[in-house]
């Protein structure tokens, strides 16, 4: 009787409705709530979809998905521990990427670096507010809108908040529609938005050829740290450029880039468990980061300002706001709100130049962090 | 609140926090500026080769290029209506029309225009039967009675599975 009562012990208790608690329910309305994102507002549903499903997954009491060499942690070991996913993304980046508007009007980069304002006034508020320096890094990096970059930094710097860190970046890349265009009109005038600019010259494709080798030297020799994503991002790029590798190319940027994407979204979402989560510094990670992000858009927007006082041919400020790495969305809002204010306006390709100069910024920013904190 | 305004205040006077952070910023800054300064040197050398190969091709070109007038149309005095005569087409026209009574000329006109109404009225006639013809082509008799058939099961098959009502 008693081998029967121990044995039905054993069986109930191995039930995971007996471990429930209002934390993983308050996990599963976080999941829901990114499903919800995804599904129904289609926010980067790509992301926003496998990342919500792996929340939800591993907030079920005693699901064997994260412990040792468990299913979900040999995607998290393997593929972001091991920073194999996010040099994957920026090879598949890469070869989307088209550098051209930013070979174009170089000056572009200038407001990719402007944009990279708010990383580190975040960085000094996240320091102060009793986060360690590396601690801080990772959290100052959310602005830069990259996600492949954040996990990479926070990963290399502090592992332990890389569940609430990519979350935030990415949920936060999702609303970019939301969060630019009331940032933009607050810092802008109507003359200003309305400012038509000139057609980008032609680039021609031995300078797109070139461009990957280049870059990759001139930033390479200056911060080698983050030569693992950037190296990749050009590689990715001159796959692309080349034209003779079609078949890797197409693979770069369809299959193996929705493979790892399905991968990282799981993995990320699966670093996000009651235990981790429910703690005052992830809350205060994703204020830091709504806070990042308005200031690195101030900031692209701001720099546009600050070279239209010195430059003859004046920029539209709206293109600043596309800084903000997050490929292409933040361009395509530039561009419906230039639009907006003025019908003759088409800023997309010159939106796209701050736009891919921010993933430079970016991957800059961290390495240089990287290359203080590691 | 004394106790975290302590804790800021302690962390600010860390002198190589705030320094660090001002050095990482224009660090950002001076990697992006050098970054530019490339991109435009070899910009600027890309379109000089790019103008130079322009150039070349057209400086290097042996055969002339072609002039601006069609000389391919051989002048008009060049040109016979008749063997050994130096008349030009237009003159030669202009002469028969002017040498032919209105009537006449009427009439001529009124015979070509049927002349080519009939013409080009040709191949549309043709197309007609050529399509009526697919049902008339040549073969047995068994075949086109088979083909019939076949057309009224399709009709009348379409006719069974089309939903009442519609």
């Amino acid at each position: 009787m008693e081998a029967l009562e121990k044995l039905l012990a054993s069986v109930v208790d191995r039930m995971g409705i007996i471990h429930l608690d209002w934390r993983y329910l308050v996990m599963w309305t976080v999941a829901f709530f990114f499903l919800y994102l995804a599904v129904k507002k289609k926010y980067e549903p790509l992301l926003l979809l496998p990342i919500g499903f792996g929340i939800f997954l591993v907030n079920l009491p005693l699901a064997p998905l994260m412990g040792d060499h468990e299913l979900f942690w040999i995607f998290h070991h393997y593929g972001i521990e091991w920073e194999v996913i996010p040099c994957v993304i920026f090879l598949g980046l890469g070869v989307m990427t088209d550098f051209g508007p930013m070979l174009a009007n170089p000056k572009s980069l200038i407001i990719g670096a402007g944009a990279q304002l708010g990383v580190f006034v975040t960085f000094l508020g996240t320091y102060l507010c009793g986060f360690t320096l590396p601690e801080a890094a990772s959290v100052a990096i959310i602005g830069g809108a990259d996600g492949p970059t954040t996990i990479y930094l926070t990963n290399a710097l502090a592992p332990q908040l890389i569940g609430p860190n990519a979350l935030a970046a990415y949920s936060y890349m999702a609303m970019v529609p939301l969060i630019l265009p009331p940032i933009i009109r607050a810092l802008t005038t109507k003359e200003e938005r309305v400012i038509e600019m000139k057609q980008l010259r032609h680039v021609s494709q031995r300078e797109k050829l070139l461009f990957p080798i280049i870059g990759t030297i001139a930033i390479g020799l200056m911060i080698p740290d983050i030569l693992p994503l950037l190296g990749m991002l050009m590689f990715g790029n001159f796959m692309r450029e080349a034209g003779v590798v079609r078949r890797l190319s197409q693979t770069a940027q369809g299959e193996l880039m929705n493979i790892v994407t399905i991968f990282l979204g799981i993995a990320v979402g699966a670093t996000m468990d009651a235990e981790n989560f429910l703690k005052p510094k992830s809350l205060l990670i994703f204020a830091f980061g709504m806070f990042d992000f308005i200031l690195c858009t101030a900031g692209g927007v701001l720099m546009v300002k600050l070279m239209n006082l010195f430059i003859k041919e004046k920029m539209n400020p709206i293109i600043g706001a596309a800084g903000l790495s997050a490929v292409p969305m933040a361009a395509r809002v530039c561009q419906d709100m230039g639009k907006k204010e003025n019908p003759r306006n088409f800023l997309l390709m010159h939106a796209m130049g701050p736009n891919v100069a921010g993933v430079i910024g970016t991957a800059a920013a961290a390495g240089l962090m990287i290359a203080m904190f590691r | 609140m004394e106790q975290i305004w302590n804790q800021v205040m302690e962390r600010l006077s860390n002198p190589e926090v705030l320094f660090g952070l001002a050095v990482r910023f224009f660090g950002v800054f001076i990697v992006l500026i050098i970054v530019m300064i490339v991109l435009y040197l070899s910009g600027w050398v890309f379109q000089r080769l790019e103008k130079k190969a322009q150039e070349t091709p057209s400086l290097s070109d042996p055969t002339p290029s072609p002039p601006k007038s069609t000389p391919n149309r051989t002048p008009p005095e060049a040109v016979s209506t008749s063997p050994g005569s130096t008349v030009p087409d237009e003159v030669a026209i202009a002469i028969a029309l002017a040498m032919v009574p209105d009537e006449v000329a009427v009439a001529v006109a009124l015979a070509l225009a049927e002349a080519v109404e009939e013409r080009d009225s040709v191949p549309l006639l043709s197309a007609r039967t050529s399509t009526l013809g697919a049902w008339e082509q040549p073969g047995s008799a068994w075949k086109h009675l088979g083909r019939q058939q076949g057309l009224f099961r399709k009709t009348s098959l379409s006719r069974d599975i089309t939903p009442r009502g519609e």
